[in-house]
């Protein structure tokens, strides 16, 4: 009886809680648009690496792409592109840490 | 107190090693050269590409031979450097010597000045206006102060702990992986020198420096050292940064003197 009234329990809280949050939402942040999201990320680290030099080539391009694509309510492409950039970025950053003390192989 | 002397000296070893001075630096970068190329002697570097390849040298010979194709554009750069004024400035009154003293560490400003550099401002100072980086104008100009320092050598100076950092940070990019290759200067033009990058052969860096401003045959025009340097970043996937912005010159002050005592030369035709 106990077993039972405990379990009983449990589910009916997770199903409360689970009731105050709407069906979209995104458990990856804070914002419940995964574009806006997705965005920021590539732009916040885009712009760290412009601040030292190593940002990569085409990761401003990228970001401008998907903004366009996302206009043209091509959500899924625009997220997918944001995301490439902001990938882009976290790999110029990881240089960044090896390139500043860089040598010489000899 | 023993162990106060070993940590003292400890962090005397840790901070000499992290900026070894310019001649030891020189002194390593010519014997990998060495060790890579055994029959190529040090001033021959001058030539860059062309002192290690024999194919390559027999059509830079054949085009010396002839009526270089940048030597009208170096005429026009040496009337523009009357025609403006340029004549003028302090830092020009001898345009060989000039050549010689740049890049310098200017203590003043606490940054390195490029003869690019210092060209703009006495441009900028003679005519009110503004002059360009990389190609056209400012090229010209710098390939005929070159002319006339042809023969003379490289002897850039790295003196004081400020003009160390920065030295030490022109190091640090070139020897630094940047952009979506994963790749440094030092990887085409140090490790993989004398190799093929498709048709092309990589160039050597040392004596990189001895032709600039480079008359290049891709460009059907002179260029300015740094706008190579935006070339190179672009094939490797990296943003190009800003001619004659801080690093780029810290990256040009670190080259030039990686080249110290090679001869300053007026053959400027590449590729």
């Amino acid at each position: 009886m106990k077993k039972l009234l405990i379990t009983a329990l449990s589910v009916f809280s997770l199903t409360a809680q689970a009731g105050f949050m709407d069906g979209a939402h995104n458990w990856n942040n804070g914002s419940s648009d995964p574009f806006k999201s997705a965005i920021k990320a590539a732009e916040s680290g885009y712009k760290a690496n412009l601040a030292v030099n190593m940002a990569w080539r085409d990761t401003g391009s990228m970001i401008k792409e998907a903004k366009k694509l996302n206009a043209a309510g091509k959500t899924a492409a625009a997220v997918a592109l944001a995301n490439k950039a902001h990938h882009q970025s976290m790999n110029a950053t990881a240089q960044t840490a090896l390139a500043e003390s860089a040598g010489p192989r000899f | 107190m023993k162990k106060l002397i070993t940590a003292i000296a400890g962090i005397s070893f840790l901070v000499g090693m992290a900026s070894a001075d310019v001649d030891s630096d020189q002194k390593a970068f010519i014997n990998y050269f060495k060790t890579a190329f055994p029959n190529v002697e040090f001033a021959d570097y001058t030539n860059g590409v062309y002192s290690l390849d024999e194919g390559s040298r027999s059509q830079f010979e054949e085009i010396l031979d002839g009526i270089p194709p940048y030597e009208e554009a170096v005429e026009k750069g040496g009337k523009e450097f009357v025609e403006f004024g340029l004549n003028k400035c302090a830092a020009f009154k001898d345009p060989a010597a000039a050549r010689v003293k740049h890049p310098y560490f200017d203590e003043a400003t606490q940054k390195v000045v490029t003869l690019e550099a210092a060209l703009k401002a006495c441009y900028q100072e003679q005519t009110g206006k503004k002059l360009g980086s990389k190609k056209g104008k400012i090229a010209r100009i710098s390939a005929w102060i070159s002319d006339q320092a042809a023969g003379e050598k490289i002897n850039v100076k790295v003196e004081g702990a400020a003009a160390q950092a920065a030295y030490d940070q022109g190091k640090a990019f070139f020897y630094g992986k940047r952009g979506q290759f994963n790749m440094a200067c030092a990887d085409c033009h140090v490790y993989n020198a004398g190799k093929k990058a498709r048709a092309d052969i990589l160039s050597p860096a040392l004596g990189h420096t001895t032709h600039v401003p480079m008359y290049r045959a891709k460009w059907a025009g002179l260029g300015t050292l740094q706008r190579r340097y935006g070339g190179c970043l672009k094939n490797m996937r990296a943003k190009p940064i800003s001619a004659q912005s801080e690093i780029m010159n810290n990256l040009e002050y670190f080259q030039q003197a990686m080249s110290n005592g090679l001869e300053i030369t007026d053959a400027r035709y590449r590729k």
